[in-house]
């Protein structure tokens, strides 16, 4: 990864790098403040007392003015578009507070003690190392800042005309060197964490979008699989019926309301459930109750409490409400029956669910084999969840059991 | 249910589009003795407008409308005509559509493949005031006030906007027994109580419902004030 370092990052990833400067600038106030006060304090003689109250007061100031600037643009949120404006007013105040605090040594130097003299060197080393944490994440602004630094130090300590004086000025020089060399490494390793950062977020978006589409998929495939079966195929045989003119006014009627009721429950079938059988059983009684009432048949609801199955997701709920419904609709249309029960019971690793009807009944056997498509295709849905299906028939009437597995 | 109790007629306003459906509402309502049809409309401004209008006590809606929602005119309706029950038409009853509609102020719905026949009892029913409750909307609702931090008094006191609209625990039980499948007639059994009992807990969820879902907006709006 060789680039010039000074060179900005594209926009999205200057933003971040621009909020975490801005984010910085508030840590460095009361600091700052401290630093100046205890100039004041410490350096204050008569004849600088004006010259270093000023200074305080303009480095307090300065301070408060970034502070606000960059509280303003946090706020605010930075446009992408913004962000090279926002990096060239950074500059600018940077170089500007950078220049002030170094100003430290023109209004000191001159009369300052040995002790006082140390003191206005270290304040300005320690300023020099904590703007390189404060504004390595966007490396030009650090630049900027060691360069007005060590302009006005240096300048000053060249003017005083003694040797030890140029030496420290050297010194100081090699020092800024050696910041910005630190403060690139620092800029590197903060530009790659927000790249990485921007990267994961990208891939995360992917994969959630690949498995939204999965997701579609599945479902368009559920439900396509689904009106091929019911719907549908109910639809053709009533086309071929009235096409050979086989069937009259009311058992198209009949044909419909079939499939009506097929799209009711296709539709409650989208609703997740979670887990809840007596509420998938609630669903089928209130879509399929006015069709058994109109037929003159008793419902006598016998639920009770069963355990959560958590393997009932949408797919697996509609092929519960068509097996359910189609024993429904086998009653209603050929045994003649008056009553139907409907039973929970739970075993060790079982939820039973009985339909019980004391309709004429039918041979089990012969349903079974036979090429109509009703109790094959309950077999095949019960397959198809894992669960199993039985027939107990006589002719005092038919006990449908669905095994359901607690767990799957 | 067939012979009304009050000897005043029902008024009845239409809001539907669908104009075959529209047709078989018209025919079964005429010709029931105790009803009179006051306006038929069948776009949304239309609807709106028939507010002015002499108040209905029971006011049939459609949602989809060529002009816009449904859901306006339930909403307008429910302030309009504050005594009058809204009942929304709807073609499979679906979990989205009813409590959309629940939530602006209808009092039930109507399935528009039910026979004519049911059809004026489903409207006598709701001018008495039953409303229908399917167990997948029974579960929403009790969804929705369902509350992970059970109200304590701190957290009424806390969020008072929040706190105010709950389901009381009778209520609670008769929306639990609709999620297991039982009827309101089985339900009243059950709990012994009076059908017409069952019916008035029915009303009185849709109304917290619908009292929730403003207040909720309110708060929500607020909140989004503050954030702006």
């Amino acid at each position: 990864m060789k680039r010039n370092p000074l060179r900005l990052a594209e926009d999205r990833v200057l933003v971040e790098q621009l909020r975490l400067v801005l984010g910085n600038v508030g840590s460095s106030v009361i600091p700052a403040f401290l630093a100046a006060i205890l100039m004041l304090w410490v350096l204050s003689k008569p004849d600088n007392e004006v010259g270093l109250g000023i200074w305080c007061a303009v480095v307090i100031l300065s301070k408060l003015g970034c502070y606000f600037h960059a509280r303003y643009h946090l706020r605010k949120g930075i446009p992408f578009g913004y962000a090279h404006l926002l990096v060239g007013q950074l500059l600018f105040l940077n170089a500007l507070d950078a220049a002030i605090w170094s100003a430290l040594c023109w209004v000191t130097l001159d009369t300052a003690s040995m002790t006082g003299r140390s003191l206005v060197f270290a304040v300005l080393t320690g300023i020099a190392g904590s703007s390189m944490s404060l504004l390595a994440p966007v490396l030009p602004l650090f630049v900027v800042f060691i360069i007005a630094e060590l302009l006005v130090v240096v300048s000053k300590l060249f003017l005083m005309g003694d040797g030890s004086y140029d030496a420290l000025g050297l010194a100081s020089i090699l020092y800024g060197v050696t910041l910005i060399g630190q403060a690139r490494n620092s800029a590197l390793a903060a530009s790659v964490a927000v790249v990485l950062r921007f990267e994961l977020a990208d891939s995360h978006a992917r994969l959630r979008e690949i498995e939204h589409r999965q997701t579609l998929a599945q479902e368009r495939q559920r439900l396509m699989q689904d009106m091929h079966d019911g719907l549908g195929s109910s639809l053709r045989s009533a086309l071929l019926a009235i096409e050979k003119g086989r069937i009259d006014a009311f058992m198209v009627a009949e044909v419909l309301k079939d499939c009506i009721d097929d799209l009711k429950l296709a539709i409650d079938s989208m609703e997740p459930v979670q887990a809840d059988l007596l509420l998938l059983l609630a669903t089928l009684r209130f879509r399929l109750g006015p069709r058994l009432e109109s037929a003159g048949i008793v419902l006598s609801w016998e639920v009770d409490h069963v355990p959560a199955l958590d393997w009932i997701d949408q797919r697996n709920a509609l092929h519960i409400l068509r097996i359910l419904q189609e024993a429904f609709t086998n009653i209603i249309k050929h045994t003649q029956a008056s009553k139907i029960r409907v039973v929970t019971s739970v075993t060790d690793v079982c939820v039973l669910v009985m339909i019980i009807d004391n309709g004429q009944g039918f041979s089990v056997e012969q349903g079974i084999s036979s090429a109509g498509k009703g109790l094959g295709n309950q077999i095949r849905r019960a397959e198809a969840i894992g669960a199993e299906i039985r027939w107990e028939s006589s002719a005092a009437g038919t006990n449908l059991t669905l095994y359901l597995p607690i767990k799957r | 249910m067939q012979t009304p109790i009050s000897s005043f007629p029902i008024c009845v306003a239409l809001v539907e589009d669908d104009m075959d459906f529209q047709q078989v509402l018209c025919d079964s309502i005429n010709s029931a003795s105790d009803m009179v049809l006051v306006s038929v409309a069948s776009t949304r401004a239309q609807g709106l407008k028939a507010l002015d209008g002499v108040q209905a006590d029971v006011l049939l809606v459609d949602l989809g409308l060529p002009d816009g929602s449904g859901i306006d005119v339930i909403r307008a309706a429910h302030i309009r005509w504050p005594n009058c029950s809204i009942m929304v038409s709807t073609a499979f009853g679906d979990e989205m559509h009813v409590m959309q509609s629940l939530e602006a102020g209808a009092a039930g719905y109507l399935l528009k493949d039910s026979a004519a026949k049911s059809t004026v009892t489903e409207i006598r029913n709701i001018h008495q005031g039953g409303s229908p409750i399917s167990p997948l909307i029974a579960r929403q609702i009790l969804m929705r006030f369902w509350d992970p931090n059970k109200p304590t008094p701190d957290t009424a006191k806390l969020t008072p906007e929040k706190a105010c609209v709950v389901l009381s625990a009778r209520e609670q039980e008769v929306l639990e027994f609709i999620t297991k499948g039982f009827t309101l007639d089985e339900i009243a059994g059950l709990i012994l109580v009076s059908r017409n009992t069952i019916q008035t807990f029915v009303r009185r969820i849709y109304s917290k419902l619908q009292v929730k879902s403003k207040t909720e907006a309110i708060y929500e709006a607020r909140n989004q004030g503050l954030l702006e």
